[in-house]
């Protein structure tokens, strides 16, 4: 059984969906994600053992692409391959076995119009066990603050890639805290450090997907 | 590479090109190295899905770009901006710096349309994020690569008058207010190249450019140069500076 968790693991890491999918070559015409999962599943293991293994198997790949080791695609395919697995691990979502460890509400700020670094860290965190609200791009503080409402509890992330669009997001930053004081929003971003993101009261900054996920597990749920 | 198109003269100094789709030429390699592979060490599962995409976008993107000459009213120019009869851009030193001897400007904007933008979110939506992301970068480079054919079209089309180019600056680099997207824009007829500028600021459809050449006897285009960027972990830094020399 072990050995059966190991290996969605590594099918995660390496970004092999299923035994169909070419990639990664070394692992062609071998079993995947999703076969290794159902296998697991019939063998009784547990969907919360399982979901860890993927969340290591993220865990891994993730910094590996923060060492520049490997690159965005094989970070979406290890993602997929993370899909493969919550396909099967979904009634168990559903039943209330397993639980995500959190909403997490994203977006793109106001006026800026860059996504694919978002939806990248959409991608992992997802992957990492959270539930996502992907807002999309050009997102004003109204929209994030009604998402708020209706998820007691969550964590918001802002990502901008103009410097123009920072002032924007301390903005959203500000009303989101005037009416949800206790909502912890996190940023990230080409032109932010960590100093601006203090400055402008966000409750943390992340340079990458993997600084999210790990800024994430450590502000956990309120 | 040259336009071999036809270029339509809208109003005085002002041009607009309509090239075909298969004018854009990506190699996978520029590609993947652009995506951060070195030469040749990009798994052939991803070498396919760029040949794939790059094709998509030689068929469906709708590239247009144009340009207008205007002169540089000198006097009214600063060591921060550089100004067009009333209307100052500014644009900052390090950018003023490199069109300081221009006598007159090329102001430009580029777009390969929103066909691929709409290509790449079916991608996603469709549970393929890896085609998605590639179809997403390759518009990106298409679009710079248009860039790049307009910005050797005007070198070539004032080389008779004994003229150079400088390098291209756009709104939103070198610390020039994006925001001046909008006076840039001012300086086209409407609707020029298919672009709307959005309030805040930037161009929809979102693969698009635009920016300024400087034109003179004593001017130069030189390396591309990202060492003043603060973005020190930026691919496209390390990429850009290996292919023309500069860092
Ligand atoms: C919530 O928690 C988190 C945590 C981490 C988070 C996070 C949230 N969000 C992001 N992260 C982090 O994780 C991700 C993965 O590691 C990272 O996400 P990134 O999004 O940073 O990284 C992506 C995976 C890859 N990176 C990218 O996709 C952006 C790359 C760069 C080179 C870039 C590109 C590709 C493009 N551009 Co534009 N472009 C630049 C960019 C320079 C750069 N190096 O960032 C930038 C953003 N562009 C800029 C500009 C000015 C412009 N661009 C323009 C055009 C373009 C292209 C069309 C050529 C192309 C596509 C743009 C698009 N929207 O699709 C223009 C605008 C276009 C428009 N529609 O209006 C134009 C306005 C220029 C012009 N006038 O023509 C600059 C902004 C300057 C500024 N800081 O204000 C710029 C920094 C370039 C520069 N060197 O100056 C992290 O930041």
């Amino acid at each position: 059984m072990s050995e059966l968790i190991e290996k969605i693991g590594i099918c995660v890491e390496r970004g092999k969906v299923n035994k169909a999918s070419p990639f990664p070559p070394d692992m062609k015409g071998l079993d995947g994600a999703d076969e290794y999962t159902k296998l697991a599943i019939e063998a009784k293991t547990s969907a919360d053992a399982i979901l860890q293994a993927c969340n290591d198997g993220m865990q891994r790949v993730g910094e590996k692409f923060g060492k520049n080791l490997v690159f965005v695609p094989e970070l979406l395919m290890a993602a997929k391959a993370m899909h493969a697995v919550m396909a099967h691990l979904k009634p168990f979502f559903q039943s209330g076995t397993v639980k995500t460890k959190g909403t997490f509400i994203l977006g793109t700020v106001a006026g800026d119009l860059h996504d694919i670094g978002k939806n990248l860290v959409s991608m992992v965190i997802e992957g990492n066990g959270w539930k996502v609200i992907d807002l999309g791009v050009d997102v004003k503080a109204p929209r994030f603050i009604q998402k708020i409402s209706e998820n007691p509890g969550c964590v918001v992330g802002l990502s901008a890639l103009l410097t123009t669009t920072i002032a924007n997001m301390a903005n959203t930053i500000k009303e989101i805290k005037t009416t949800s004081p206790t909502t912890k929003v996190i940023v990230g971003g080409a032109p932010l450090t960590a100093g601006s993101a203090q400055e402008m009261g966000a409750d943390g900054y992340a340079r990458d997907p993997q600084a999210a996920v790990a800024l994430l597990n450590s502000i956990g749920v309120s | 590479m040259k336009f071999n198109f036809p270029i339509t003269e809208l109003e005085s100094d002002t041009f607009l090109i309509q090239p075909d789709s298969s004018v854009i030429d990506l190699s996978i390699d520029e590609i993947a190295e652009e995506s951060g592979y070195e030469r040749g060490m990009i798994p052939d599962y991803f070498r396919d899905i760029i040949a794939e995409s790059i094709a998509q976008c030689r068929s469906i993107s709708r590239p247009v770009c144009g340009y207008r000459i205007l002169s540089v009213n000198k006097e009214h120019s600063s060591p921060e901006s550089i100004a067009i009869g009333d209307i100052r851009f500014n644009c900052q030193k390090i950018v003023k710096a490199r069109l300081n001897n221009a006598d007159q400007v090329a102001i430009f904007s580029c777009t390969i349309g929103s066909e691929m933008e709409t290509y790449a979110s079916r991608c996603f939506e469709e549970g393929d994020a890896v085609k998605g992301h590639f179809a997403d970068v390759i518009a990106s480079a298409a679009v710079e690569f248009l860039t790049d054919l307009l910005h050797n079209h005007i070198a070539e089309s004032i080389l008779t008058q004994q003229l150079n180019v400088t390098n291209r600056f756009s709104p939103g680099y070198c610390g020039w207010p994006v925001s001046e997207q909008k006076t840039l824009f001012s300086f086209f007829p409407n609707d020029f190249c298919g672009i709307k500028v959005t309030d805040s600021s930037l161009m929809l459809p979102k693969k698009s450019t635009s920016g300024i050449i400087g034109i003179g006897s004593s001017v130069k285009r030189e390396p591309y140069t990202c060492n003043r960027c603060s973005q020190k972990e930026c691919t496209y830094r390390m990429y850009r500076a290996s292919r023309s020399g500069g860092r």
